[in-house]
């Protein structure tokens, strides 16, 4: 059944992708089955179209997104991740998106410890009977992402890296991040 | 076990037994922050309050987690988008406990060992006590305040046992 939605949101999502410009950037939105996956549904059955970064996720609950979710998503090709929940006191497990706003607020403030724009992370909320408010949530990210550079990585870009400007810094993290990692591996097998 | 209000007073009455001040005889515990993986079951068994969990996260815990590990998986995914170096340790919101740098208080470890026995990750090291009483059981006496007057040299040899017996009839 969630599969065929899926396909469904994406044969419905796709069309508009070709005729409005959007780049290569993409987003992960992980939205929770009781809320934002049924606006999303919704959505989708109305043929209102979505932007075209967009990936969609489904997850019992956004309590279940944990900060490992969220920054593997950006490090494996994201360049912003969303996570769609139930209005805040309306989560069916209670306080799961609770728990989701906190450790999206803790993502960003490690992504900004690293020099990463926090917003690239964002939390929404919105109820199942919400469709619009789902894709308006959407675009808003799409438009934040899209005024946002590309999101640089390091071990799958380093060929790019040499004419970049940003290659300097983006260097001296890399060589100097490494250097304490190996001393604590050293001593570890030492001990 | 927690003592009785009579309980107290006996130990009072002792001369140089001093639950809390036996660190002079306990384990030195060595912290290894990169493998702790933030599960507080430190904080929870410590029966002095010297390890707790804290209220900042340092950053580099993550980028300096062994690989395999679930934050080992996460610093690398960090590493991966880092632009610079973390320059201090991040406020963490209160519904995140996990992602916690535990606070170690060397002042007021008891060095029972305790937090090392129960470390799911072997992030914590108890080395064997520092047995040098000669020198160090008076010099403690003092900085316990309100050491007896009685407790001025004879009971030097006594005072080890004594703490030790006392500490660990309060550490359950
Ligand atoms: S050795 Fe005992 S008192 Fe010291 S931190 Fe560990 S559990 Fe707490
Ligand atoms: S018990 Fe070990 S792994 Fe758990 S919080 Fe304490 S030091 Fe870290």
């Amino acid at each position: 059944m969630t599969a065929e939605r899926s396909n469904h949101d994406r044969t419905t999502a796709e069309p508009s992708g070709s005729t409005h410009v959007t780049g290569d950037r993409s987003i992960v939105a992980f939205c929770c089955r009781e809320c934002a996956y049924a606006a999303a549904d919704a959505s989708a059955n109305a043929r209102t179209s979505l932007p075209p970064s967009v990936r969609l996720v489904l997850v019992p609950c956004t309590g279940r997104v944990s900060p490992l979710h969220l920054v593997t998503a950006l490090a494996e090709g994201a360049d912003g991740v969303m996570v769609a929940g139930c209005l805040l006191g309306q989560c069916h497990y209670r306080e799961g998106n609770f728990n989701a706003v906190d450790r999206v607020a803790f993502v960003q403030r490690l992504l900004e410890s690293v020099g990463v724009e926090p917003e690239r992370c964002r939390m929404f909320t919105m109820s199942a009977g919400e469709p619009p408010k789902f894709v308006a949530a959407v675009k808003e990210m799409d438009r934040v992402i899209g005024a946002l550079p590309p999101l640089q990585r390091h071990d799958t870009s380093m060929s790019e890296d040499a004419g970049d400007a940003a290659e300097p810094a983006k260097a001296a993290v890399r060589t100097r991040a490494a250097t304490p990692a190996k001393a604590a591996a050293a001593t570890r097998g030492a001990a | 076990m927690p003592l009785t209000n009579r309980g107290h007073e006996i130990l009072g009455r002792l001369p140089t037994a001093r639950p809390r001040t036996s660190s002079g005889i306990g384990c030195e515990i060595v912290r290894h922050e990169e493998l702790c993986v933030g599960c507080g079951t430190c904080a929870k068994n410590c029966p002095s309050g010297a390890s707790r969990r804290g209220d900042t996260f340092d950053v580099w815990q993550l980028l300096d987690a062994p690989a395999g590990s679930r934050r080992g998986a996460l610093g690398a995914a960090l590493r991966r988008i880092a632009r610079r170096e973390p320059a201090g340790p991040i406020e963490v919101p209160p519904r995140v406990t996990v992602y916690r740098t535990i606070v170690y208080d060397a002042e007021l470890c008891l060095g029972c060992g305790t937090c090392a026995r129960n470390c799911p990750a072997d992030a914590i090291e108890a080395l064997a006590p520092k047995l040098s009483m000669t020198g160090d059981a008076t010099p403690t006496l003092p900085t316990t305040g309100g050491g007896a007057a009685t407790s001025s040299a004879t009971p030097n040899a006594a005072a080890p046992t004594l703490a030790g017996a006392a500490s660990g009839e309060v550490t359950p």
